[in-house]
This record gives structure tokens, C-alpha cells and sequence, in this order.
């Protein structure tokens, strides 16, 4: 069966419909997302190759996708005159990286350079450019076959095995016992067997929640109205009723899985979403004559930054950790973080002071094995109405401060990484006075803005400006602005900053 | 995105061109035709700005390397702004980041 056949008039502009229509066909395969665009990129250059060069032109040019032994087939034909240049083009090819490759005949070299194996046929009504992609065998969904039967597990590894790697099983408890310990893409079983029947398997499923979630399909050729009916109470995804086709059997395992690998995305995401929402940070407004001013930018995937206040009778204390790495695990982890914090700062005396509370964070982080898979780093300051600062860091990113008449300088401050030491960390006390300001902030940012050190980063960048006024945060704005607009796609830590003015 | 969306303008001297979607044959043959137009000697210098192209071809990357050189052959600066996704990993792979002094963002 065909997974992709469509054709094409032989215009430019059709290469954008081509691509619109092969993005999902190549998506559904195991294919890595460089691999999926450099293919897209084979077959743009071939067609364009046609559309700009073949006379006459062609009417038609057909682009068909399909797999066989492991391979991904794509097929781009056309019914214009034969292209006889092919193979002294693939003798003279230049690989990759080479300059010249830039001066003429790029197209084709692409095609060479980035197929592992693709060929010409031509006969007199049509020419078929063939590439043959290795699909990765161990990324490809595995299914689970059980049929009693012989015949009827040959054919569903005949008419599936080129696409998925099929595990097959004449007895149910077999496939139970593998199913517990594998827990493969998709299962498909008779109703009908001896030992276990279908029923008793997909119920044993059911009840374990670590594979009731597994699409099933029933291949059966009971023809039982009751029993069809107890098989539709057991939160199935199909029913197929035997004989059937490649055709149909093809259709309905891609239709489960796509549906299968939706329903995962967007759980992950709502958990994603939720997890996210929680670890708002929670930003102080004011204290005294201090203003506080905050910005986050959650990336793409978002990282585990987060900031934890809480407020005394006459001081506030904020803590600001960054939590390495990015997505739900750095999520999940800051979550683990941020009740350590809380917790540690529900007691005044120790909230008061930024030092104990990040000597609590280190001996939480000490303590907690499962928290040595990650790297935290933190930032604590403790504002005093009287303009009275203490600052204290653990393996942090050191704060700038601007004071008047000398500007913005890097607080002169370090400390180990939180869960090395259980010894008290450095404090440093500042005085602010009117129109001076701290800046708390977390790496993020120096990626944003492609320099090692963040401090000298961010000096850089604030460069002249004044403590938060409206020129400073307008500048922090585009920091944040570059931060949700112009990163690199592999970059994808968050990016906080807390600044203080006096 | 499969459509494009070319804008080109002269901006105090500047000629900034920004291509939304593919910089392919298409596109290319479009901008050629319109920069001829908007091209002229009050020009000191030229920014490609490719920050929302998604897809690139060897035609696509042929317009770069042909307004890279008509901006030296004329003395004026040439940037290009903000590659990344499929543009810039076909750039990589023909080794056009360094010959184009591709600027990080």
C-alpha cells in the first residue's frame, strides 16, 4: 500500500504544495526532523530541477512515498523528456562543505550529498527519480501480533513488518508476560485462543494502569454479536474483522497510533501547562521607598527558574534559583526546590537572614538524593526599609548594582553550589540609598545575549543607562524580547530578572 | 508556513530585505526582479533578514550569494539577520556560515 501518491503541474509554486503535503507523511515516519527537512529539501531541488530545465515540459510530476524492507521509498516521476546529465553529475558531485558547490549545479548536489542511495530510471513515457531512506530500526513503533493461528500471524507480520517492528505470539500469556515487560506502541490480538483468550487479555490490560493505555485492536474472525459487544466494552481502539486487507490493516494501525501519539503530546503539554502555571514566580510590588520590578520569559520548552519571596515585618527576603536543564524535568525539580525554600523561609528569623536560608537550601539539596541528578544555582537578598541590603549566593550568577555617581558594577560576591557545603555562605551588606538599585537575574539571559559571563553581559548591555527607570526596563524589555523571539531553536532555558530601585 | 512574504525597503541608506516563509526558486525569481528596482547608488548597505524563513533551497541560498556580492562589488555592507531552523542547517551543511559572516541573531 501507498503511504503518499499525489500529482503535481509542473510549476515553481507547486514545490510549496509539495512540501505542505510531504511534511505530515515524513513526520509520521521514525525519521529524525534534520533527516525529514533534508529529504524535503531532495525533492524541492528535483522538482525544481524539472520545472526549470526539462523542454519541453513535462504535464505531470508525481511525488509518491511508500516503505519496504526497512526503507522509506520516495519516488518523483515525471512524464517530460529523459534528464541524461544524471550520472555525470553524480561522477562529478562535490560533497558537502565544499565552496564550489555554491557556483553552479547545487541542486544536484544536494540530491547526491544528501541521499545515501538514490537513482535514475528512465523508460520512454516516464523518469522516475528513486531515493531510498534506511527508517532507524530501533525508533520504529513496535506492535505486539497474538494469534493462535500460524497463517494468520504471518500475515499480520507480512503486512505490517515493513513498517513497524512486529512481535508475534501464539499464546496469550506469552504475550502478557512480554506486554508487562515492553510495553510496545500498539497490540493486536485474536478474541479466539486457547490458554488466554482476547478477552481475558485485553481485561488483564486494562486493569494494570501501566498498559491500559496502550492502543489495542481486536483481528478476529468471531462473528458473535455478543461477543463483539463485550469486546467494545473493553476500551478498545478497533475492531477488525478477519479476512482483511494490507490496505485496511495498514490504515487502521497509522489511524490508532497518530491518534495514539496526539492524545500523548497533548497530555504532555496540559501537564506541561499546569506544572508550568504553579511555579509562577511570586514578585514582591514594594517595600518602603523599594520598588521591585520583574520579567520572565519562558521559552519554548521553559526552564526551571523561579523566585520565592516572603515578607517580614520590616524586611522582605527574595530568593531566585535556576534550576539547569530545561522542560518538565526542570519543572518538576523546581517544584522540589521551591517547597524546600518556602519551607525554610516560614521562619522569620531564618527568612531574614539570606545566608541561613541558602545554608537550609544546601543542606535540603545534601540531604535529598533525588534531587543530586540536577544543578541548582540561587541568589538571596534580604531588603530592609532602612536601604539596608543583605546578599548571599550559591553558585549564582552575581547581581549588578548601581549606585550613584559610579553606575552599574557586579556585586562582589560568591558562594559553592547548593548541597556541596552545609557551611554558612558569604553575605554582603549594601546600603541603597535614593536612586540606587539591585539586579538579581538568572543566566538565561546571558545566553540571550551570547556572552559567558552574565554579569559582564547584562553590564554591557545596560551599558550608561540609569537604575530601573523607563530606559532601563525598556532596555530589559528587548533582552526579554530577543529572549521569546530570537533564540536559536536548541536554546531554550528561562530567562528571569528582579530589579530593585531605591 | 508554505507562502512567503518579501518586504524590501530603503531605510536611511540601508536596503533591508525580509523574507517570511521560503526563500526558494519562486522567491528568489521575486526578489531579483524587485531589488533591481529598489537597488541604487544611495545605498550603503544591504540586511537580509531571514529571522521568519522557514525553508531555503540551493535557489534561495543562490539570491543570498548573489546580493552578498552585488553589496561588495559596491562597496556597501551586507548582514544577514537571525538564520536559523532548515536555513541555517543548510547554510552549515554547504559551509555558507562563515563565507557570509553570519551574524548569531
Amino acid at each position: 500500500m501507498l503511504t503518499f501518491s499525489k500529482t503535481y503541474g509542473p510549476e515553481l509554486v507547486e514545490t510549496r504544495r509539495l512540501r505542505e503535503d510531504i511534511a505530515p507523511v515524513l513526520e509520521s515516519s521514525s525519521l529524525s526532523g534534520n533527516r525529514i527537512n533534508d529529504l524535503t529539501l531532495v525533492l524541492v531541488e528535483a522538482f525544481t530541477n524539472i520545472v526549470r530545465h526539462a523542454k519541453p515540459l513535462p504535464t505531470e510530476i508525481c511525488v509518491s512515498v511508500d516503505t519496504a524492507d526497512g526503507n522509506l521509498i520516495i519516488i518523483l516521476s515525471d512524464n517530460g523528456p529523459r534528464f541524461t546529465g544524471f550520472e555525470t553529475a553524480r561522477e562529478t558531485a562535490r560533497s558537502l562543505g565544499d565552496l564550489s558547490m555554491m557556483e553552479r549545479g547545487m541542486g544536484l548536489n544536494l540530491i547526491f550529498s544528501l541521499t545515501s542511495s538514490v537513482s535514475y530510471l528512465s523508460s520512454e513515457s516516464r523518469n522516475e527519480l528513486v531515493v531510498r531512506e534506511p527508517l532507524p530500526a530501533s525508533e520504529r513503533k513496535t506492535i505486539v501480533a497474538i494469534d493462535d493461528d500460524p497463517v494468520g500471524l504471518k500475515l499480520i507480520e507480512a503486512f505490517l513488518g515493513d513498517r513497524y517492528e512486529v512481535h508475534p505470539f501464539n499464546k496469550g500469556g506469552e504475550a502478557l508476560d512480554h506486554i508487562n515487560h515492553e510495553h510496545p506502541d500498539l497490540i493486536i490480538s485474536d478474541i479466539d485462543m486457547p490458554d488466554l483468550n482476547g478477552l481475558e487479555l485485553r481485561e488483564s490490560l486494562r486493569c494494570d494502569p501501566a498498559t491500559a493505555l496502550i492502543p489495542f485492536i481486536f483481528l478476529t474472525g468471531v462473528i458473535d454479536e455478543k461477543i463483539h459487544d463485550e469486546a467494545n466494552d473493553l476500551d478498545i481502539d478497533d475492531f477488525v474483522e478477519k479476512p482483511t486487507s494490507k490496505g485496511k490493516l495498514v490504515r487502521t494501525v497509522d489511524r490508532v497510533l497518530k491518534r495514539s501519539t496526539r492524545i500523548k503530546q497533548s497530555a504532555a503539554a496540559a501537564f506541561e501547562a499546569s506544572v508550568t502555571n504553579s511555579l509562577r514566580s511570586s514578585t514582591p510590588a514594594e517595600l518602603g521607598r523599594f520598588h521591585f520590578f520583574a520579567e520572565e520569559i519562558a521559552a519554548s520548552a521553559g526552564g526551571g527558574d523561579f523566585m520565592v519571596h516572603v515578607r517580614g515585618d520590616d524586611f522582605l527576603t527574595v530568593v531566585l534559583l535556576d534550576v539547569m536543564g530545561h522542560g518538565i524535568p526542570a519543572k518538576v525539580f523546581a517544584h522540589a526546590y521551591s517547597g524546600y525554600v518556602q519551607s525554610i523561609m516560614s521562619l522569620d528569623e531564618t527568612a531574614r537572614d539570606p545566608a541561613r536560608v541558602l545554608q537550609g537550601l544546601s543542606s535540603h539539596v545534601a540531604r535529598d538524593t533525588r534531587l543530586t541528578s540536577t544543578i541548582v544555582t540561587a541568589v538571596a537578598a534580604t531588603f530592609s526599609d532602612s536601604g539596608k541590603v543583605l546578599v548571599a549566593s550559591a553558585g549564582h550568577p552575581r547581581p549588578l548594582v548601581y549606585l550613584q555617581g559610579i553606575g552599574w558594577r557586579p556585586v562582589p560576591i560568591s558562594g559553592v553550589l547548593p548541597g556541596l557545603s552545609n557551611e554558612l555562605p558569604e553575605t554582603k551588606t549594601l546600603q541603597l540609598g535614593s536612586g540606587d538599585a539591585l539586579l538579581l537575574f538568572t543566566d538565561g539571559i546571558s545566553e540571550v545575549l551570547c556572552r559567558e559571563r552574565p554579569e559582564d553581559a547584562l553590564l554591557s548591555a545596560l551599558g550608561g543607562l540609569p537604575p530601573p527607570d523607563s530606559a532601563t526596563l525598556a532596555k530589559l524589555n528587548e533582552i526579554a524580547d530577543k529572549a521569546g523571539h530570537g533564540r536559536e531553536q536548541d536554546q531554550d532555558d528561562r530567562s528571569t530578572f528582579l530589579a530593585v530601585a531605591r | 508556513m508554505t507562502g512567503h512574504l518579501l518586504k524590501i525597503e530603503v531605510l536611511e541608506g540601508i536596503l533591508r530585505v525580509e523574507v517570511a516563509g521560503a526563500l526558494d526558486a519562486e522567491t528568489a525569481f521575486h526578489l531579483d526582479q524587485q531589488i533591481i528596482i529598489k537597488y541604487s547608488d544611495a545605498i550603503e548597505g544591504i540586511v537580509l533578514d531571514l529571522k521568519r524563513t522557514e525553508f531555503m533551497d540551493s535557489a534561495g541560498v543562490g539570491f543570498v550569494v548573489r546580493l552578498r556580492d552585488h553589496a561588495k562589488s559596491a562597496s556597501n555592507s551586507f548582514e544577514i539577520m537571525c538564520v536559523g531552523g532548515q536555513p541555517r542547517r543548510l547554510l552549515e551543511q554547504i559551509g555558507g556560515i562563515s563565507i557570509l559572516e553570519l551574524k548569531r541573531n
